[in-house]
């Protein structure tokens, strides 16, 4: 089972790095780092700061972006294409879902350690490097891992790829506004509003609090509970939404 | 040649040609096209300068808030050379300070924001120097760990001539562990420019004590023997006057009435005199004398 489980993996490992779109985000980044250093060096007093801070901004929109587009529009294809079939008849249901999500965690993995890369080789040349910076990017990992469950559950719940696209990036944005979005919408609720807004709040992921973009590029980092928590949390958040695409999966018609 | 430009149509060479030169015609015409716009229709362009509440960019930015932050500094640092796009200078003022404000209440850690807002654009105007020096004192809400913020509201109270200010700003700016050493030094200057050579001296007693580092306490030691002999001439110079109803002249005339046996030697060079026009006793700067003897 783990075996069929990780050759699905590979394969969607494989085609995703050989997509156009993969080239077209390490295009993308490449020029993302040469306004980087711009915006350093239009920052007179703190360009360290500002490179790194916009480095890592860089890397995780241009990630979120590639597995998100990735997944969702390479599930619509295989099932336009009918290759979804053919996988269908050599694997289970559930491989195939567990195989496409360790695959697409694969692709985010290998597109971080490449911009980690020619992101800390820009920091070297500009005198900014800091250790602490790869661990904010540990942080990225956490984060766009959950955003590549719900694009699951999207591409599994929806007909249509845009919706899909679309849906997982709103959520993706919607959770980086919802603790001052909660704090302002309690301020005016009654007990029972507060009940559910507070449900609704963590039952959705909390991706700021994953965040520590903000501590990595001072040097600062939180203490080693923070990390274990957080790995617990978003990976058990990944698995969770894992368990939810497999649900749907396995009902659907294809 | 109707029949020489249909066989070149029909082997395709005219229509390439043909296509290759409306190719090139396009890129004259919108070339001049571009020049007419330029000195026919440009209008005037009108900037708006308009910083969103931070409060709410907050709310929006997200996780985002620190790379935001970044980009209202860059617009305050451009902001800065903007001076020309305002009549009046307090507005330009304003607008900077506006860009920095956004800035440093999304990421309060920026340090440099502080010192542009708080410093750069402040001149000797006594208005000026006020607006730095509340937009430092907000900024102290913001950040309290960085020695600087109280430094550069000590500098400004220094502009400003309020010297007692300064000292108590430069003293809370010396707390910091990271603070430079002269902060503590420097501070017995701005008590002696406010009149108070005696709180100089009980700051410098009190920092004596607290020096381990002998070079260091040489140095404290030299202000400190400086400071004891100012307080001592000044004090005479008050008796004088008290005594005759009149400053004395110079130094001199305190051993003349009695007053003093000797003037004291200038720990910091080439001796104590009495200033004319304010009537204080001053010092001439130079190299401390113990120090020389040391070196030789």
């Amino acid at each position: 089972m783990i075996k069929k489980i990780l050759a699905v993996s590979f394969l969607n490992f494989k085609q995703g790095i050989r997509d156009k779109l993969f080239l077209s985000v390490v295009f993308f980044f490449v020029f993302f780092l040469a306004l980087c250093v711009l915006l350093g060096k239009l920052s007179v007093g703190e360009s360290e700061k500002v490179l790194r801070n916009a480095g890592l901004a860089g890397i995780e929109l241009s990630c979120l972006i590639l597995v998100v587009f990735s997944l969702v529009f390479s599930f619509y294809r295989e099932k336009e294409s009918r290759i979804l079939e053919i996988y269908l008849s050599y694997f289970s249901r559930s491989q195939y879902i567990s195989g496409k999500l360790i695959g697409y965690l694969l692709i985010c993995i290998f597109y971080l350690v490449l911009a980690a890369l020619g992101y800390s080789l820009i920091l070297f040349l500009y005198n900014g490097f800091i250790w602490q910076v790869t661990a904010g990017i540990y942080g990225l990992f956490l984060k766009l891992s959950i955003a590549i469950g719900f694009s699951l559950v999207f591409s599994c719940l929806f007909s249509s790829p845009t919706i899909a696209f679309l849906c997982s990036l709103f959520l993706y944005l919607t959770t980086e506004a919802a603790y001052p979005s909660l704090k302002i919408i309690l301020q005016g609720a009654n007990q029972f509003q507060i009940i559910i807004y507070k449900c609704l709040y963590y039952l959705l992921p909390n991706l700021d609090k994953l965040d520590i973009k903000s501590q990595a590029v001072y040097g600062e980092l939180p203490n080693l509970s923070f990390f274990i928590s957080a790995s617990f949390y978003g990976l058990g958040y990944c698995l969770f939404l894992w368990f939810i695409a497999r649900l749907i999966f396995l009902r659907k018609e294809y | 040649m109707v029949h020489c430009a249909a066989y070149f149509f029909k082997k395709r060479i005219l229509n390439s040609f043909l296509l290759n030169l409306s190719g090139l015609a396009i890129f004259v015409f919108i070339t001049a096209g571009s020049c007419l716009l330029e000195n026919n229709f440009l209008f005037e362009k009108r900037k708006i300068f308009y910083v969103p509440p931070a409060n709410y960019l907050k709310v929006v930015c997200g996780s985002f808030r620190s790379l935001c932050a970044d980009l209202f500094y860059i617009r305050g640092v451009l902001a800065i050379t903007e001076s020309g796009e305002f009549k009046n200078r307090g507005d330009w003022a304003d607008w900077v300070q506006k860009n920095f404000e956004t800035a440093l209440t999304l990421d309060p850690k920026l340090t440099q924001g502080y010192f542009f807002a708080g410093i750069v654009i402040v001149r000797d105007k006594p208005e000026e120097i006020k607006k730095g020096i509340s937009f430092l004192e907000n900024g102290l809400k913001l950040n309290s760990s960085d020695w600087q913020i109280p430094y550069w509201i000590g500098l400004n109270y220094y502009q400003a001539g309020n010297f007692l200010k300064a000292a108590e700003y430069y003293q809370k700016a010396s707390a910091f562990s990271d603070a430079p050493q002269y902060l503590k030094s420097n501070q017995p200057a701005f008590y002696y420019k406010a009149n108070r050579p005696d709180l100089g001296l009980a700051f410098l007693e009190g920092l004596a004590h607290s020096v381990k580092d002998p070079e260091q306490l040489k140095w404290i030691e030299i202000k400190l023997k400086w400071f004891e002999n100012i307080v001592e001439l000044e004090g005479k110079s008050e008796q004088f006057k008290r005594l005759y109803g009149y400053s004395p002249l110079n130094l001199e005339k305190l051993i003349e009435a009695g007053l003093l046996k000797e003037i004291p030697a200038d720990p910091f060079g080439s001796g104590y005199y009495i200033d004319k026009d304010s009537g204080r006793v001053k010092s001439k700067v130079g190299k401390p004398t113990s120090l020389e003897k040391s070196e030789k």
